[in-house]
């Protein structure tokens, strides 16, 4: 009976119920539309960088992190990545170098960043494969894909020659390369000076090296990597080079999605002040409409703290239905966000993360779990908001609560 | 509730009411001693400001005395907590208000069936007990309607079925009559004698009503905060 009273009184006051539901609904479905875009971004995206840039472990020369100083090289790479492969055997062992230096073709000559690396492992984590417009993925030939502005300065197309030109020890040394493939990333300035090339050709331009690369970086099937992970790989390969986690690597990208959602936390805690407000501002104004008749009920006998009960159900049906709307309109909205997402290409030369490609259509990651804690929490919310009032309920004396118009 | 064992239902012994306001005190009760005992039939009456409904507020433990004490089916009102209290008059008192103050949202069934909700009365038990009494006030048919929609006096019944659905050792009544027109008043009185009579329910009235004072069995008549006379007929 006491479910059934409370959720008659609601009803006796339609419209107020109705502003505090919505409330409720409207806060609850901001909630998850932004977690859910939010959380699924930040996921690519460090996804993205992280398997793209770095990996779970990375192995790089000592003070690279600081200075990224091209100059600084590990030297015996591949066997270094032989001890990554006999540590996790079910990983990924990606060796890489990151040069800078210019290319040019037979009209024209522009700086560049290369991405030396293993093709055809790489090709099973970057998203530069699936970006390309033209020609093909690279061989372990001398073969280089290019930006699709780049090739435009250029002047170049697939199968044109160009020469690489970097220095190296105090060197300048060049190497001719043929385009295999034209990407278009959706980032117009990667698009303008980033290339991908096979490392084992373009060690050619590091005379004097012992299989030099900048990073060899492992990468775990699973999302999260074992914690004693960093320390096992310390462990192997001495003291040598500086061993980081992918999150040191690309501190950058996890240091703009922790301020984004420290920034969604702001947003949250506000949606959380209006509902609260809402609840507790409609539950004040019916206990002072309902002295008397609460008076009345502390009079025959009802318990102050079955009062304050009352009080704290309205809350609750308040809650629950605010939240079961906004539940279901916070995953309607969501699922086209999920399926079809937005491309925010021309936004990504803002982006943190240098020399990634990554996926420019922005997709929401509906998380079931995450959207029914937050559905849960907005209930509860609507109980705390209620609290005060029920206090106040529960404090009546019914001698002076009868004497109330 | 069941029937009290005790004669003496209530027992009031040297109450005093004194309330502050601002730096005034005004005395409302001055050593009232009254016993009501099992089956009566009993009038309050007095002036405005005589102590009537304090002397009810205190019977009824919605009120403590600032000095003597009040009893009530043998259990000490002056020294219980608001729990306690609220325990009290859920099980062993009846109210029926001048302004019948039923639950608006309830129906006549359902505030009838209030009281023995909160005392943990089993739902089908209490759905029979409430049909029962609002038929004995003459209510039934009427079980569905909520106050809105029944006139003053079948409100005032159905704060009646309220009140003596859980027969309480004794039934308040303050002023129970006075927002009645006479013909509804007089079936009120009735009622509330029959069920005096047949089913040995003990009432106490506060009243300015010469139709209730004269229906009554005792008249307690209160002046400044005292008894000036206690009449039994």
């Amino acid at each position: 009976m006491l479910v059934s009273m409370a959720l008659r009184n609601l009803l006796r006051r339609p419209v107020q119920s109705l502003i505090a539901c919505a409330a409720i609904a409207a806060g609850l479905t901001s909630t998850i539309w932004m977690t859910n875009f939010q959380d699924g971004n930040w996921i690519g995206l460090l996804d993205d960088s992280m398997r793209a840039a770095a990996g779970h472990v990375v192995v790089q020369p000592k003070g690279y992190q600081d200075s990224q100083d091209a100059e600084l090289l590990l030297e015996d790479s591949g066997a270094i990545a032989d001890q990554l492969r006999a540590l996790e055997p079910d990983g990924l062992v990606l060796r890489r170098a990151f040069v800078q230096g210019l290319v040019a073709s037979s009209t024209n000559t522009v700086g560049i960043a290369v991405n030396a690396v293993e093709p055809e492992l790489e090709r099973e984590v970057s998203e530069l494969p699936a970006k390309l417009v033209e020609g093909a993925w690279l061989e372990d030939k001398k073969q280089i894909v290019i930006g699709r502005e780049l090739a435009r300065k250029l002047e170049v197309g697939i199968k044109d020659k160009v020469v690489l030109t970097i220095s190296s020890g105090g060197q300048i040394v060049g190497l001719p390369f043929r385009v295999a493939g034209i990407f278009a990333s959706g980032s117009s300035r990667l698009d303008s000076f980033f290339a991908v090339a096979p490392l084992s050709k373009v060690q050619g331009l590091m005379p004097g090296r012992n299989d030099p690369a900048t990073q060899v970086a492992l990468q775990l099937p699973s999302y999260e990597a074992p914690k004693d992970l960093v320390d096992r790989v310390r462990a192997a390969v001495g003291d040598g080079p500086e061993v980081l986690t992918w999150r040191e690597v690309i501190a950058e990208a996890v240091k703009a999605a922790e301020l984004d959602k420290g920034f969604a936390a702001v947003i949250w805690a506000i949606l959380a002040i209006v509902v609260s407000v809402g609840v507790t501002n409609l539950l004040l104004m019916s206990l002072f409409q309902r002295t008397r008749e609460l008076g009345v009920m502390l009079a025959i006998g009802m318990r102050p703290v079955d009062v304050g009960k009352l009080l704290l159900a309205e809350g609750a049906i308040l809650g629950v239905v605010g939240a079961i709307a906004g539940f279901a309109l916070g995953t309607l909205l969501t699922i086209p966000m999920a399926k079809y997402g937005v491309d925010l290409a021309v936004m990504q030369s803002s982006a943190p993360v240098s020399n990634v490609a990554i996926d420019t259509v922005m997709k929401s990651h509906f998380m079931w779990g995450k959207s029914l804690i937050w559905t849960a929490w907005f209930m509860s919310l609507a109980v705390l908001a209620s609290l005060w009032p029920a206090v106040r309920a529960g404090r009546l004396e019914p001698v002076e609560a009868l004497r109330a118009t | 509730m069941g029937e009290s064992v005790l004669s003496t239902i209530v027992s009031v012994r040297g109450a005093a009411r004194t309330y502050e306001q601002g730096s005034l005190q005004v005395h409302a009760l001055r050593g009232v001693d009254l016993d009501i005992e099992a089956g009566e039939f009993s009038a309050l009456m007095g002036p405005s400001g005589s102590g009537k409904t304090t002397l009810l507020n205190l019977i009824g433990g919605l009120d403590t005395p600032t000095a003597g004490s009040v009893s009530v089916d043998g259990l000490d009102v002056s020294s219980m907590d608001r729990t306690r209290r609220s325990d009290l008059r859920r099980e062993r008192i009846g109210f029926i208000f001048q302004s019948y103050n039923l639950v608006p949202v309830l129906t006549a069934q359902e505030n009838t069936e209030f009281v023995l909700m909160l005392q943990g009365v089993p739902a089908a038990e209490r759905a029979q007990r409430a049909r029962e009494t609002l038929a004995a006030v003459g209510l039934q048919g009427m079980e569905d309607r909520k106050p809105g929609e029944l006139s003053g006096g079948q409100q005032q019944r159905v704060a009646v079925a309220r009140a003596i659905a859980t027969r309480p050792a004794v039934v308040l009544a303050d002023e129970p009559t006075a927002n009645l027109d006479s013909e509804t008043k007089a079936a009120l009185i009735d009622l509330m004698r029959s069920l005096n009579e047949e089913q040995g329910v003990t009432f106490l009235f506060s009243t300015h009503d010469p139709d209730v004072i004269a229906a009554a069995r005792r008249v307690v008549t209160l002046r400044d905060g005292r008894i000036a006379s206690d009449e039994r007929r």
